[in-house]
């Protein structure tokens, strides 16, 4: 049996910045065989290890229909973020996982996908948006909005761009703050749903972000009449083990690291501690 | 598999543990030390011991974890042309004790800063370098001002409570005062005596700066003016009686700890509790008994052995002819007679320091000025088990062992002098501190004696009076006589303590910058993960510091927990970012410990002053 | 004897005292033996034996739990070596055999539900292998411990499943009950040591429990209502923050708790001990990756890299301990209460709120101040 809380090495093959804080990591098991045999679903998270520094949660920002390589987005802001951003290609790191529950693909099947996003809230979504993108006769429409603080926060931005060139996807951008040179949307995400045409009778909402964002745009998508067992998140807290067994992550007895991070509206309405 | 340095069951193969005391605050808990022959692996309770009963608190359960996670300084180092170097013991020893004979040869000022955190032989034999061959009286405890401000004029009897019972005797009174910062954090144990006492019905006062857990099931909170602290609310005595104006029945017990950092301002509020309380003088008063809390592990015994500017070993006066006499005797040399400067003026004064244990920049009031003094040293020499930002500016490093990897004596708040032995050894080249002191001490050419430490503490004993009691293998659980009353404290001077007079309308809110100790940027701590979080995360999240702000004060001016505002005094202005709290009274700012500096540079060292605060 | 216990697979033993120190020594030949000693002050602590005679046998429980010894409070999980910018991952594993000798029936159930919670749902091999390398002989409580409450919560004093032997003191001898394969295999390592019970012997044992039973003192903990509330959320959050200053967070009822294993992950670098310990290999550096003993009742425990933190409140941490402990939900999860009834809170807290107390206050709808 393999241990809970040992990670396996893995190389970093490529990194890219995103945003000034902001960097995506290309990975892959030093195993071959590992690395063939790691299998998972968007939403899903890989505890990565920097030795010496420490262990941290992060969303698979990759698709598992493009298997070559697993990819994480990680924003600096503390001990182990800080230790990964210097680190580069060739360098060694620790990976376990996939941990956590992850999307159900297959449910959403056959229905319209809209997406919002907030900032550091794109890379869960990302994964998905591949992974819906490389099967896209099973779905139908596909609407994906994006909102940051400034244009420089925005991630993905050749993605973003790709995306929209794509049929039936339709992309939308806003910042909180606009800067000089940005000609796009300025406004909080909800601006944007009165630029698209929502049809939440036949639509999945997919809803990550920091927490204030995800609350208004919940809100916003109930008015609307969006059914609360169709609009999905992912919830975030405090992480140690990742399998369940470690207690920091609870809300009341729900594990966010095994039940979640992915929850219906309908099941997060439920929960209380 | 198992790897033969770290077995699982690791904590089974120390026996029973060695027998411990708690490293971090000085109610004096013992506890076991659980290790695997090189790590500290655990620290568990001990049911049987007479202070902590079977309970520890955060800091006591974790007591296990600096010296095994911290950064631990490993071989002798010696600073070469700018550049730092390994050395043998040997040749770091030699090189100290020159660096500290060719200052003393041109008449050039040197001084000593032992911490709370080293044992009473450490202390001891430190207070020996000193006023032996470094032949000064530039020698402090840096958190040891604010202890001697709280026994100035105090304590004619002693703690109450004989025998080291102190904590006992709380928890039966029946009237407490309490000034503190928060005693909940700073002294857990001590606390718990107070919740106690609550519990059995006694009337419980508490007296300081901020709301604190203590203060909430206190029958009356009263708030010191943060302008004026030593101006006592004129209800004082009443709500200790009963708050019907009549004083209390019974002899209140009073424990005092620091409630800001400033050692003048905690003085001068002693001495007008005092005054209040009559706790001396035959005609009565309240018969008051006081409780002085020092902070760390041994801050008493540190000051008990000799280490403070104005004392010699056993707190004895410096014109004590006795005291000199049996000094000269037992030291084969004459003791240095006179005064030094304390641990804030002397580190502007010197140009060589030894410094045992300490990183006087995380304890001094100023550590922005404590690090720019350390950076000038012609010669620092520093004795200590972790790496600080003290260490890093060291002519000459001396790895000395953790409490945790040595032989040695603490004396508790109540006067307990309690043994531990080594529950490892120490890492790397660290040698026990007292040994390493003693062969100073011989470089330097004290006459020396036999190089162990019962032989330290047979001299001990005979200067010491309190130390008796340490020759012989059962240090544990004796009492020291009454705390040092020799040494009266000069007047404290108010204007500069930072009192700005009381009817001065400037200023909308004000800003308290002295903060009382907390441990958040405590080095132990700090090497601690279990313990190092909260202070780690506010320091990132506030690299700049911030303030504490009633939500009551930011509600009126519009602003959100994270927020900045503009602090504007007669000395500057800055833009600080605010987290809410209910433990400070509204129109007051409370700055934090940890972030003492991060505004004095701008605004001022003053202790408490006015401040016009807007939203940016 | 052996043919005996072929005859009579389940029976009953019993250990005449005088040979009980032969029996630990032939524990000790194939097994460490852990068991109830004198500590440095005097008091029982739970330690490594290495001959007999340290073994108490009429002892009350020790405050530190002997939780330690499968879940110890630094545990090493594996060996970090880097060595030219390589890493090398090599996971510690303990399966030495070890005779848990003299368990208490409270700390027995609490051995257990901490294996339920390791096997449940992603079994956690490394726990469950030291775990099950374990045989567990408890030496019931013939005597009620001053602060226990354990018939409160199923803990004991006497059990009837769960343990490997179970030891009852009957005055001259001890009898001995067989639990399982393992605690027949330490039986018969007393070959020749112990001999069928007697009927008489084995009423006497059914009269100690009655007595055991009868003689609980005046600590008890009512936990029906205290559940029906915390479950169905009728407990006022002005009851948990009144508790709140009575809790000076010191962890210790968790620390202490026999069914408490909230931990931490974390790098302990090695370089300090590196050269003490001799042959330490070509490696730059080396780092062991610690499970470390947590406490949900500390500030940091769920404080987020942001500063965000869920509970930042004493009274959230406070209401999450007992929500754990005592609710339906965790006992419907965990299959069992959170509490076996040790008492260990009530002499480990710092303030006045452990189990007993709070509870208590929960029933009422109102907080005293716990404890004297
Ligand atoms: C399911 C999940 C998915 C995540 N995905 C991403 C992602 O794709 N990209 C990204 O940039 N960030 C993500 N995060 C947040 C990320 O885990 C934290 O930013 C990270 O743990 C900070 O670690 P640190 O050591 O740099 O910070 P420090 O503040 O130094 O934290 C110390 C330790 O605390 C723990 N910790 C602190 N904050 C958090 C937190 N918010 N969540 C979990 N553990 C925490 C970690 O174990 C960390 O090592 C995710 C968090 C969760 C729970
Ligand atoms: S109260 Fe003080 S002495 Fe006791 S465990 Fe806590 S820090 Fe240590
Ligand atoms: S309830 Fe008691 S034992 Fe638990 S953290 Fe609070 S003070 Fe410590
Ligand atoms: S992260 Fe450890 S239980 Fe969820």
């Amino acid at each position: 049996m393999k241990d809970l809380l040992i990670p396996s090495v893995a190389t970093i093959l490529a990194t890219r910045d995103e945003t000034p804080d902001t960097r995506t990591f290309a990975l892959r098991f030093r195993d071959d065989e590992e690395h063939r045999s790691f299998s998972f679903r968007p939403g899903q998270f890989v505890e990565l290890s920097v030795f010496g520094a420490g262990e941290a949660p992060f969303c698979l920002a990759s698709s598992p229909t493009r298997p070559e390589h697993i990819e994480v987005t990680v924003r600096r802001c503390g001990v182990v973020t800080n230790a990964l951003h210097a680190l580069g290609p060739g360098d060694e790191v620790g990976l376990r996982g996939p941990c956590g529950n992850g999307f159900d693909v297959e449910a959403a099947q056959g229905w319209d996908l809209l997406f919002v996003a907030g900032g550091i809230g794109l890379p869960p979504l990302r994964g998905l948006i591949w992974n819906v993108l490389d099967q896209r006769s099973r779905f139908g429409h596909i609407t994906i909005l994006y909102g940051a603080r400034t244009p420089a926060d925005l991630v993905y931005k050749d993605e973003l761009r790709v995306w929209s060139a794509m049929d039936g996807v339709e992309v939308k951008v806003t910042v909180d703050r606009g800067a000089p040179g940005w000609e796009g949307n300025v406004g909080m995400v909800p601006v944007l749903f009165d630029q698209v045409e929502l049809r939440p009778e036949r639509t999945v909402a997919y809803v990550c972000g920091p927490p204030v964002m995800i609350k208004f745009v919940v809100q916003d998508l109930l008015m609307r009449k969006f059914a609360p067992e169709r609009v999905i998140s992912t919830l975030e807290r405090m992480m140690q083990c990742g399998v369940g067994k470690c207690n920091h992550c609870c809300v009341g007895h729900r594990y966010l690291c095994r039940d979640g991070p992915v929850f219906s509206f309908a099941e997060i309405r439920e929960m209380w501690e | 598999m198992v790897s033969e340095r770290v077995g699982t069951l690791s904590e089974s193969r120390g026996g029973t543990g060695a027998r411990g005391v708690c490293p971090f605050c000085s109610c004096g808990c013992g506890l076991r030390l659980l290790h695997d022959g090189l790590h500290t692996v655990g620290s568990a309770p001990v049911l049987k011991h007479p202070v902590s009963q079977g309970r520890l608190c955060a800091r006591g359960w974790a007591s296990h974890e600096p010296p095994a996670w911290g950064g631990r300084l490993l071989a002798p180092e010696i600073r070469e042309g700018g550049e730092r170097r390994r050395a043998g013991w040997d040749e770091a020893l030699e090189r100290a004790a020159r660096e500290l004979r060719a200052l003393l040869e041109v008449g050039k000022a040197v001084g000593v800063l032992v911490s709370g955190r080293c044992t009473n032989e450490e202390a001891y034999l430190a207070a020996k370098l000193a006023r032996g061959p470094l032949r000064t009286g530039h020698l402090d405890d840096p958190l040891g001002a604010s202890y001697r401000a709280l026994l100035a004029g105090l304590c004619p009897e002693g703690p109450p409570g004989e025998g080291g019972r102190a904590l006992e005797a709380v928890e039966h009174s029946r009237q407490i005062l309490l000034l503190e910062g928060d005693l909940s954090v700073t002294h857990p144990r001590a606390a718990l005596a107070v919740l106690r006492a609550v519990r059995r019905g006694a009337r419980l006062v508490t007296l300081g700066l901020a709301r604190t857990p203590l203060s909430q099931v206190a029958a009356v909170h009263l708030s010191l003016d943060p302008l004026r602290p030593f101006a006592l609310p004129p209800d004082l005595l009443g709500a200790l009686g009963g708050g019907n104006g009549r004083p209390p029945e019974a002899p209140p017990t009073v424990l005092l700890a620091p409630f800001t950092s400033d050692p003048r301002i905690v003085a001068a509020t002693v001495r007008a509790l005092a005054e209040v309380l009559g706790s001396s003088g035959p005609d009565g008063g309240t018969g008051a008994r006081f409780l002085p809390l020092p902070f760390r592990a041994n801050t008493r015994g540190v000051l008990e052995g000799g280490v403070a500017p104005d004392r010699l070993p056993g707190g004895l006066a410096l014109d004590d002819p006795q005291a000199l006499a049996r000094l000269r005797q037992v030291w084969g040399m004459d003791p240095w007679p006179r005064p030094g400067l304390d641990a804030a003026a002397l580190l502007e004064q010197v140009r060589g320091l030894v410094v045992v244990g300490e990183d006087p920049p995380r304890s001094l009031p100023a550590p922005a000025k404590a690090r720019e003094a350390l950076k000038g040293l012609e010669s620092l020499v520093v004795l200590d088990a972790y790496a600080s930002a003290t260490s890093d500016a060291a002519t000459v490093v001396l790895p000395v062992a953790a409490l945790q990897e040595t032989e040695g004596t603490l004396t508790s708040l109540e006067g307990r002098i309690q043994g531990f032995g080594p529950a490892v050894p120490p890492p790397g080249r660290a040698r026990p501190g007292w040994e390493v002191l003693f062969r100073l001490l011989e470089l330097l050419g004290a006459p020396s004696g036999r190089a162990a430490l019962g032989a330290v503490r047979a001299e001990m004993a005979e200067v010491v009076p309190g130390f008796r009691s340490l020759v012989g293998s059962s240090a544990e659980g004796e009492d020291m006589p009454a705390v040092a009353r020799a040494g009266r404290t000069p007047e404290p001077d108010l204007r500069r303590a930072g009192a700005q007079g009381g009817g001065d309308a400037f200023g909308s809110h004000v800003l308290v910058l002295a903060g009382a100790f907390d441990w958040d940027d405590d080095l132990m701590v700090d090497a601690s993960p279990t313990l190092r979080r909260d202070g780690a995360s506010r320091r990132k999240l506030f690299p700049q510091g911030s303030v504490t702000m009633n939500p009551a004060d930011a509600r009126a001016l519009g602003i959100r927990s994270g927020w900045s505002v503009r602090l504007r005094s007669r000395q500057g202005e800055a833009v600080v970012p605010v987290s809410l709290g209910t433990s400070v009274e509204p129109g007051v700012l409370l700055v934090p410990f940890a972030f003492r500096e991060a505004l004095s540079g701008v605004l001022g060292g003053e202790a408490a002053q006015r401040v016009e605060v807007e939203r940016t | 004897m052996i043919a005996a216990t072929r005859a009579e697979p389940d029976g009953r033993w019993v250990l005449p005292k005088e040979n009980a120190g032969a029996w630990v020594e032939r524990l000790l030949e194939g097994a460490q033996v852990i068991a109830p000693v004198a500590g440095p002050e005097g008091e029982e602590v739970y330690d490594v034996v290495r001959t007999p005679h340290q073994v108490l046998w009429d002892f009350v429980n020790p405050l530190d739990p002997p939780k330690r010894f499968v879940l110890p409070q630094t545990e090493p999980l594996a060996r970090i070596e880097k060595t030219d910018g390589r890493f090398r991952v090599e996971p510690i594993h303990d399966e030495a055999p070890r005779v848990f000798l003299n368990l208490r029936n409270c700390d027995l159930q609490g051995f257990h539900f901490l294996r339920r919670m390791h096997a449940a749902d992603l079994p956690d091999p490394s726990f469950l292998r030291r775990f099950d390398s374990l045989t567990l002989v408890s030496l019931a409580c013939t005597r009620p411990c001053p602060w226990g409450f354990c018939i409160c919560c199923e803990g004991g004093p006497f059990l009837r499943e769960g343990y490997d032997l179970q030891l009852t003191d009957l005055g001259g001898v001890f009898l001995a009950e067989v639990g399982s394969a393992k605690g027949r295999k330490a039986l018969e390592a007393g070959q020749g040591l112990f001999r069928p019970a007697t009927e008489a012997e084995q009423v006497r044992r059914l009269e100690l429990e009655q007595q055991a039973l009868r003689s609980f003192g005046p600590e008890t903990c009512h936990f029906g209502s205290a559940m029906r509330r915390i479950s169905t959320r009728r407990v006022a959050d002005e009851l948990w923050e009144a508790m709140g200053p009575w809790c000076l967070e010191c962890g210790g009822c968790n620390l202490a708790c026999p069914t408490c294993y909230c931990f931490s992950v974390k790098d302990r670098s090695e370089e300090p001990w590196r050269g003490n310990a001799g042959g330490e290999g070509s490696a730059e550096q080396v780092w062991t990756r610690c499970r470390i003993w947590d406490s949900c009742q500390y500030q940091a425990f769920t404080l987020e890299a942001s500063g965000h933190n869920p509970r930042e409140a004493k009274r959230e941490r406070i209401k999450r301990r007992f929500y754990h402990k005592v609710s339906a939900q965790y006992y419907r999860k965990d299959q069992a209460l959170g509490c076996v009834g040790c008492g260990r809170c009530i002499l480990v807290c710092m303030g006045t709120t452990d189990m007993p107390s709070v509870v208590a206050a929960i029933r009422k709808g109102r907080w005293e101040g716990g404890r004297l």
